[in-house]
């Protein structure tokens, strides 16, 4: 039998794949799972890693995007990548909750730190997520979300979903150094079961 | 708090859980319990039980499986119900 250059490529292509993959990004590549519907828990260290692989790879050329959004990610994202943000180490294009001032009291009374300082939290907005600008390479702390209600409101309203996004113009917002992006995306990162983009 | 599963008491602490077929995979979350336990699939085909930062391992009949506690895991689905013998083991 003999074989084309392009299924020879594919081989050596899979053979370097299971050498070189950690078996998470593997076993993406294999059930043909995008890394943005991750097989690991969100937010734990597999997590970020078997981007921050996948990404590294897709620039050598040896991990294929399964579809435009994970693609999207792959190239215009710095998720799986950590830095500095005064003097912490944060994840970025990571969307989380922000600890309100009345949350962090209430912890604070349950399970007071003992000798260790902690900084003051709060700021009004529900999530927050460090992004870097990729034109200064500066990180930027970005909190969105009214606190009380705004955005969760109605996800899984279809016509409330759509109204929202006209009102906010969320088909025009695409710089991720701004709220406004991760606000219209907030779905994404917080909701249950909400299909896709709202515009 | 509605649960994704049925269960009955065995004896002491140890519980007969069965998720039926038609349980919606999104209520399968990522959890953690406080106490360890031990699992031992009594009816499963295709069920997966994944810790995390680990590959999701297809739970085998008979097998034993032992969740450390404030370990976060989950069940992914398979096909049919989804029995198990699961015992808390105290703290």
């Amino acid at each position: 039998m003999k074989l084309t250059n392009e299924q020879l490529k594919q081989i050596i292509k899979e053979e370097t794949q299971a050498v070189l993959f950690k078996p998470g990004l593997l076993e993406h590549v294999q059930t043909r799972t995008p890394l943005h519907e991750n097989i690991f828990r969100v937010g734990s260290s597999c997590y970020f890693n078997t981007i921050k692989q996948g990404r590294h790879f897709y620039k050598m050329g040896l991990y294929e995007a399964v579809n435009e959004e994970e693609r999207h990610m792959l190239e215009n994202t710095d998720l799986g990548e950590w830095a500095m943000f005064e003097g912490e180490e944060v994840p970025l294009d990571f969307p989380m909750y922000e600890e309100t001032l009345e949350e962090a009291k209430k912890k604070k009374k349950k399970d007071p730190p003992i000798g260790k300082p902690t900084k003051n939290t709060g700021g009004g907005k529900k999530y927050k997520v460090y992004v870097k600008n990729k034109k200064t390479g500066r990180i930027k702390k970005i909190t969105y979300g009214d606190s009380k209600g705004g955005l969760k409101g109605n996800w899984n309203n279809a016509e409330a979903r759509k109204n929202f996004a006209s009102r906010h113009n969320c088909a025009d917002k695409k710089d991720r150094t701004k709220a406004g992006y991760w606000a219209c995306r907030a779905h994404k990162d917080f909701g249950t079961n909400v299909p896709g983009r709202f515009w | 708090m509605d649960f994704p599963f049925e269960e009955k008491l065995i004896r002491g602490t140890t519980f007969l859980r069965e998720f039926k077929e038609n349980v919606d995979s999104s209520e399968l979350i990522w959890h953690l319990d406080k106490e360890d336990r031990i699992v031992v699939p009594i009816e499963s085909s295709g069920w997966k039980l994944q810790l995390d930062n680990e590959l999701p391992k297809v739970l085998e009949e008979g097998k034993r499986y032992f969740i450390p506690k404030m370990t976060y895991h989950r069940v992914i689905k398979g096909k049919g119900d989804l029995r198990i013998k699961l015992t808390k083991l105290e703290n």
